[in-house]
């Protein structure tokens, strides 16, 4: 059974005047199953970041249906929701969100203080988390004392440390010099290698190609996939960057 | 040219009304000190006043009353204008970017603070021309002033309000201007974005913060007379000063520290957020907090004290002045001069004699005498005639009173009590023991206190601060056995004192001083050409009257400046309070979504928030309510200085004043609170 089933998703947006009518998923289906990492791209205003917050249950889509583990978010009510997104869901920002006022130790640890759990639980996870992120070191700064790459990994870190079903990434990259990128995408990789499932939203193309499978969204729909199948990082960039040069073309090759 | 001269108002006249949520309370408070500021002088200036009685009173405390709201007008302004510097930063940036030069915005910010400053200023005048009369008429009121029929504008106070805050609002723009020279603008656009440092643990701060708190505290409640606490008051308020400074900026991020560092007690949800909130939320509001925390207890001490005062006023009167007319003579009953001892009776008969020529109706005449000295009390019933001597720091000096039963009979009421000779009754001071004894090296008087008696009022007052003691014994040779003794003693030919009482049908008021005075003391008066009286020392009248005049006078014009520096303070407060509400409420936005977004409900986020925020404006009042209870002690020492004994009275007067404050504070709190609840949702 895949992990997160997305079905005939639709969401319509009505200026608060009730004039104009913005159509921002026309009709998007596709699924995911447990162990992948799959990459949405997409220009600005293809509908990927309303996408990314139906799938997190931020907003609710128009029709369509969402089931994450069997589970119909859509459906979930309103005062479980942020339960629900606690134990399921991790969350990695292009721009960090982190609060400078924890350590990023404290800023880690969030989530499992939120769910009410022993400080000798949260030790457990955390100490070989922040290894394997190289992040041992840093568990006393604070944000401000701290990199751009330093903070997406603490980001990271406090989206694994609930051993969510899935992770959603919105672009995480976005706010990173290109060292720090190639070594958040590395850890992407790695840890997508341990088996856990992955969904990043992006319009690099060079973030996209770290990812099993990517999907090109336009005009709210699913335009066209990609698998890697056997394809090298460099093959399957060179594919991503044909797929984006036929969409700007006019993307005659719809279906 | 023209033009481009005319572009600085519209673009300035934007500007305020764009940041009204930060201008409007600005320009209201200058409108309201301003009015303030012009009522005050108005009524320093009111050239009508001039002749009344006691006005002089009034004047001077409305004197100190400018110099306090000018200062504070200053600090206020000053205080906001930083705050509205600091909104704005990005703003000004922004201009300085898009290509204005920083003389541009010099010039735009000099015309906002032409509008804010002169707007304020006018309807600031208007106000206060406005509420001139009606203040005027609860001034008068309050110290018993007759009501004038017409309050005029003052064209002196108009041109001081005008010129003092002139000054201040240029002071201001001179800051600005200042501050924006000084920043890049790249300085400018980041404004308030600059990455926040943790708050640091300031340990020695936070050691003199416990220090100085204590011992201003500990002052306060070891005060034991009214002289010391007059001497220490000022050490103690700078004392408590200091300490809450450290409290609120070393202490609480101390204490939270520490709790953080409990692991056990950190991670858990409700504490996270709130202890690592409180943190940042501390150190960005320590200062407004503490100066939240002084003005409230300021507002609060003046209050109950004047209320008090001002309440007291017609008992500590009634106390001291008996009757409408009360002579008091000091004399030596057994002098040598050849005029023979003083004749209280004589007096008192002339006296009377006089009043009714002069068509006064007497309605009732009491005479009597008591002797009195200054002692050491040096054990529960020891007392030394000594005041230098064995001064150990258990010692403390009375003053003693004594009166014969027949005496103690005619200003109570009671039935005379049966004592023998070497017996005494307590009417006023605390419980003795059976024996109390008056010592002199050898010479000594011993009595048997057989119990204690009514209250004596004329007694429980001294006119030095020093606590009283008022023995009744047996008859005038006891009390002339005691004068005997405090003259061997001291040496003093003149501690007999004699108090004739004169009540007058229908009582007296204002309007008879004049003629009173008339009877005694001008020309023809009793004591002009005085004779067949005896030999005595002095002899004064003091009018019930003249006391009273004087009392509501000044306790009255203490309670009005009381209030209306109260007001002031109370503006200054919601002033603070209001800007704290938005600074948080930017602050806490962009949190409030991280946080939901890593899974904590709007509900918790909301209920954390609340809390937080809370925590953050009641704890100053909390604070100011211990300063007050610490305080007590002092307060009611220092309104001993004012003869006012009536501790329950100043009890009622202080808890009354904080219950009101504390709804006021709490409804400006809820009224704030939209403001910061718009902001973050």
């Amino acid at each position: 059974m895949p992990i997160l089933q997305v079905s005939n998703l639709k969401k319509i947006y009505t200026t608060r005047f009730g004039g104009a009518q913005v159509q921002a998923l026309t009709d998007v289906s596709f699924t995911v199953e447990k162990g992948e990492y799959v990459a949405i791209m997409g220009e600005s205003g293809s509908g990927k970041t309303t996408l990314l917050n139906i799938l997190a249950a931020l907003d609710k889509p128009t029709s369509g249906q969402v089931l994450l583990g069997g589970m119909d978010v859509v459906a979930i009510r309103e005062r479980d929701i942020a339960a629900f997104r606690r134990d399921n869901l991790g969350f990695v920002f292009q721009d960090f969100n982190l609060l400078d006022t924890f350590s990023v130790r404290d800023n880690i640890l969030l989530p499992l203080v939120l769910a009410g759990k022993t400080y000798r639980e949260m030790e457990e996870r955390l100490t070989p988390l922040a290894k394997e992120l190289g992040l041992s070191e840093l568990l006393g700064k604070f944000p401000y004392e701290i990199s751009g790459g330093q903070k997406q990994r603490t980001a990271v870190a406090r989206a694994l440390i609930t051993n969510p079903q899935l992770v959603l990434a919105d672009e995480p990259t976005g706010a990173l010099d290109s060292k720090s990128t190639d070594s958040l995408l590395r850890l992407f990789e790695r840890i997508n290698a341990k088996g856990q499932t992955i969904l990043m939203v992006t319009h690099s193309a060079k973030a996209a190609s770290h990812a099993g499978r990517v999907l090109f969204i336009q005009d709210g729909q699913v335009f066209h996939q990609l698998y890697r199948g056997e394809s090298t990082d460099a093959q399957l960039y060179q594919k991503i960057s044909d797929t984006l040069t036929l969409l700007a073309a006019g993307g005659e090759d719809r279906g | 040219m023209g033009k481009r001269m005319s572009l600085y108002p519209v673009l300035a006249a934007q500007n305020l009304v764009k940041n009204r949520r930060f201008y409007l309370p600005y320009a209201l408070t200058i409108v309201g000190t301003s009015a303030a500021f012009y009522i005050m002088s108005a009524l320093v200036f009111d050239p009508g006043a001039q002749e009344l009685r006691g006005y002089q009173y009034v004047q001077s405390m409305m004197v100190i009353g400018m110099v306090v709201a000018t200062l504070f007008t200053a600090g206020i302004l000053f205080y906001t204008n930083s705050f509205l510097m600091k909104q704005r930063k990005k703003e000004l940036g922004f201009y300085n970017i898009l290509g204005m030069g920083k003389r541009h915005i010099a010039a735009i910010m000099a015309f906002e603070s032409l509008f804010v400053g002169v707007g304020g200023v006018v309807c600031g005048l208007g106000a206060g021309l406005l509420l001139h009369r009606l203040v005027t008429l609860l001034l008068y009121r309050m110290v018993r002033f007759a009501v004038p029929f017409g309050v005029a504008a003052s064209f002196p106070a108009f041109l001081l309000t005008i010129v003092i805050f002139g000054v201040l609002i240029l002071a201001t723009l001179l800051t600005n201007l200042l501050r924006v020279r000084l920043s890049s603008p790249m300085e400018l656009l980041r404004g308030g974005n600059v990455g926040e440092r943790e708050p640091k643990t300031r340990g020695l701060l936070a050691i003199v913060g416990i220090v100085t708190l204590g011992g201003g505290y500990y002052i306060a409640i070891t005060t034991k007379d009214a002289i010391t606490a007059l001497g220490l008051y000022f050490v103690a308020v700078i004392l408590v000063i200091i300490g809450t400074f450290c409290l609120f900026t070393a202490v609480t991020i101390a204490v939270l520290k520490l709790l953080r560092k409990n692991k056990r007690f950190y991670y858990q949800t409700g504490h996270f957020i709130g202890v690592s909130g409180m943190l940042y939320r501390m150190k960005r509001n320590a200062v407004g907090l503490a100066n939240i925390c002084i003005l409230s207890t300021m507002v609060m001490v003046m209050l109950s004290g004047t209320l008090s005062l001002y309440l007291g006023t017609g008992e500590i009167i009634a106390a001291q002045y008996p009757a409408d007319v009360n002579m008091t003579g000091q004399y030596d009953p057994f002098t040598s001069d050849e005029a023979g001892p003083f004749q209280p009776q004589v007096l008192l008969d002339k006296s009377v004699q006089a009043l009714q020529e002069a068509g006064y109706q007497v309605s009732g005449v009491t005479s009597l005498r008591y002797a009195t000295f200054a002692a050491l009390q040096t054990g529960a019933g020891d007392f030394a005639l000594d005041l230098a001597a064995e001064a150990g720091p258990e010692a403390t000096r009375r003053t003693v009173y004594f009166i014969s039963a027949d005496a103690y009979a005619a200003l109570t009421g009671e039935a005379a009590p049966e004592l023998e000779e070497g017996e005494a009754l307590v009417c006023v001071g605390e419980t003795l023991p059976e024996t109390v004894t008056f010592r002199d090296g050898a010479l000594e008087a011993s009595y048997r206190v057989t119990g204690r008696g009514v209250e004596v009022p004329m007694f429980n007052w001294t006119p030095d601060e020093y606590d009283p003691i008022c023995l009744v014994v047996s008859d005038e040779a006891a009390v002339e056995a005691a004068y005997t003794l405090q003259y061997t003693a001291y040496d003093v030919p003149y501690d007999m004192c004699w108090r004739g009482l004169i009540g007058i049908e229908g009582g007296t008021s204002d309007s008879d001083i004049d003629g009173l005075n008339q009877v005694f003391w001008y020309e023809n008066g009793l004591f002009d050409g005085l004779d067949g009286v005896g030999y005595y020392y002095s002899v004064s009248v003091d009018l019930k009257a003249v006391a009273e005049s004087d009392g509501y006078a000044m306790a009255g014009g203490f309670l009005f400046l009381g209030i209306f520096l109260g007001l002031i303070f109370l503006m200054a407060t919601v002033l603070i309070i209001y800007y704290k509400q938005i600074s948080e409420g930017y602050e806490d936005r962009s949190r409030f979504e991280i946080m939901q977004k890593v899974g904590l409900t709007r509900a918790e986020v909301k209920a954390s928030i609340r809390g937080q925020v809370l925590m953050v404006f009641f704890l100053p009042i909390a604070v100011a309510a211990i300063h007050i209870l610490f305080d007590f002690n002092m307060v009611v020492k220092l309104l001993e200085l004012f003869s006012l004994r009536n501790v329950p009275l100043t009890a009622i007067c202080t808890l009354d004043t904080v219950l009101v404050f504390f709804i006021v504070y709490g409804v400006v709190y809820l009224l704030t609170a939209r403001t910061y609840y718009k902001i973050v949702s």
